[in-house]
């Protein structure tokens, strides 16, 4: 009888447990807190957008997500009290906005998670390792990249028609971005790509001077092409 | 070699061809920008024959100043460097390029649209949504490090005509047509 009764209260709670669970999951409110290196009314048509994506997942402002902002003004050395504040409070994730708003973030926390907005070349900044794989946790959105020097090489040709031979400097993170530009390049053709594969970082600057004897321009994709913020 | 710098002169001095003043104006707070950028211009230069003059700003106030620099020294026309602060402030650059009369290329289409006469960079309005629905996927428990980095790849033209009249400057038809988009 006791058995009984027991059975009965343990299946009765049993049952119950996935509404209490759904209801708890209903009523948690995920917290974003946003980086911003400039101000909210530079950005505040295209953070309707942001709102508006969210909105397409469930997500809605103040019913099931809080966002916290922070606007450095363009004093991007706020930026690092700024991310270290939003760690503090747990914020579910950080959204960014400008590289100095990432490069900061990035310093804050290496768990939790972060999506970058508008950020320039993420590979030469090394902010991600891989535009394909992040790997750690940063992802996002970011130009003028690995993938868009195909696109760079062709400006290249368009800014110097007379240049034939074009050296291009790599180091083992930008490989992937020079692959990617190879087949992709529009003049296959008129431009003889030299490969620099052994190249360090604290070397190019020498280097780049006797590579300039052996061709026309020296292009190195990732650091001279993330020419924008 | 700054591919992007070099275009986007090369664009400049297509519009304004007389210019051979060059104005570049540059934050120094946005170190990655500005180091490629200053790299890339001495370069940039000697291959187009044109007079660089590098200005710096971090603040409102700097760039009030850099303007009052550049009219000083006659500059006949401004190239404004990749910046997000930058950015964020389009009206104050626009205002001071028309009282100023001084023809200005900016990064983004933001600036063209608040007044600025010509922009030539990646379009990244879009990337707002985008990332929205990258914060939602981590929300529901996505890992950041499986979700690939989008990228904005295309690159656009955009000028300006009503400022390029209140210049007084004859846009070479061969330039409005590769524009991607004409204000008027």
């Amino acid at each position: 009888m006791k058995r009984r009764e027991f059975i009965t209260l343990l299946g009765g709670s049993a049952a119950a447990w996935p509404r209490v669970a759904r209801a708890q999951q209903a009523a948690k409110i995920a917290r974003i807190g946003f980086l911003g290196a400039t101000s909210l009314s530079a950005v505040e048509d295209r953070l309707d957008r942001f709102r508006t994506g969210l909105r397409d997942l469930g997500y809605i402002e103040g019913q099931n997500i809080l966002i916290d902002f922070r606007w450095a003004e363009g004093r991007y050395a706020r930026l690092v009290e700024f991310a270290a504040e939003l760690v503090r409070l747990k914020v579910d994730i950080l959204a960014t906005y400008g590289t100095p708003a990432t490069l900061a973030a990035k310093q804050a926390t290496t768990t939790v998670p972060i999506v970058m907005i508008v950020s320039g070349d993420a590979v030469a900044t090394g902010i991600v390792s891989s535009l394909a794989r992040p790997g750690a946790n940063v992802t996002g959105s970011t130009f003028f990249s690995p993938e868009l020097n195909a696109k760079s090489l062709e400006l290249l040709k368009e800014a110097y028609p007379s240049a034939s031979r074009i050296a291009v400097l790599l180091t083992r993170s930008w490989l992937t971005s020079c692959v990617v530009a190879w087949p992709l390049s529009p003049h296959p053709r008129a431009v003889t790509l030299l490969r620099w594969p052994k190249l360090r970082p604290r070397r190019s600057r020498l280097s780049s001077a006797s590579l300039k004897t052996q061709s026309s321009l020296v292009w190195s994709p990732a650091s001279r092409g993330r020419a924008e913020t | 070699m700054g591919e992007l710098t070099a275009k986007r002169l090369a664009l400049l001095h297509e519009l304004v061809p007389k210019a051979v003043r060059i104005a570049v104006l540059v934050n120094p707070a946005s170190i990655q920008a500005t180091d490629a950028t200053l790299r890339d211009l001495p370069e940039v230069a000697r291959a187009t024959g044109l007079q660089i003059q590098v200005l710096k700003a971090s603040t409102r106030s700097e760039i009030e100043a850099a303007f009052a620099t550049l009219v000083r020294d006659r500059a006949e026309a401004l190239y404004v460097g990749g910046d997000t602060f930058f950015q964020s402030r389009r009206v104050q650059f626009v205002t001071l390029a028309a009282s100023s009369r001084i023809p200005a290329s900016y990064p983004t289409r933001e600036a063209v649209e608040a007044g600025g006469l010509m922009s030539y960079g990646t379009d990244r309005v879009d990337m707002w949504r985008q990332v929205a629905a990258y914060t939602g996927q981590v929300l529901k428990g996505a890992k950041p490090a499986d979700l690939p980095v989008v990228q904005s790849t295309k690159f656009e033209l955009v000028i300006n005509t009503q400022t390029a009249r209140a210049l007084g400057l004859e846009i070479p038809p061969t330039l409005l047509a590769r524009a991607d988009e004409v204000i008027e």
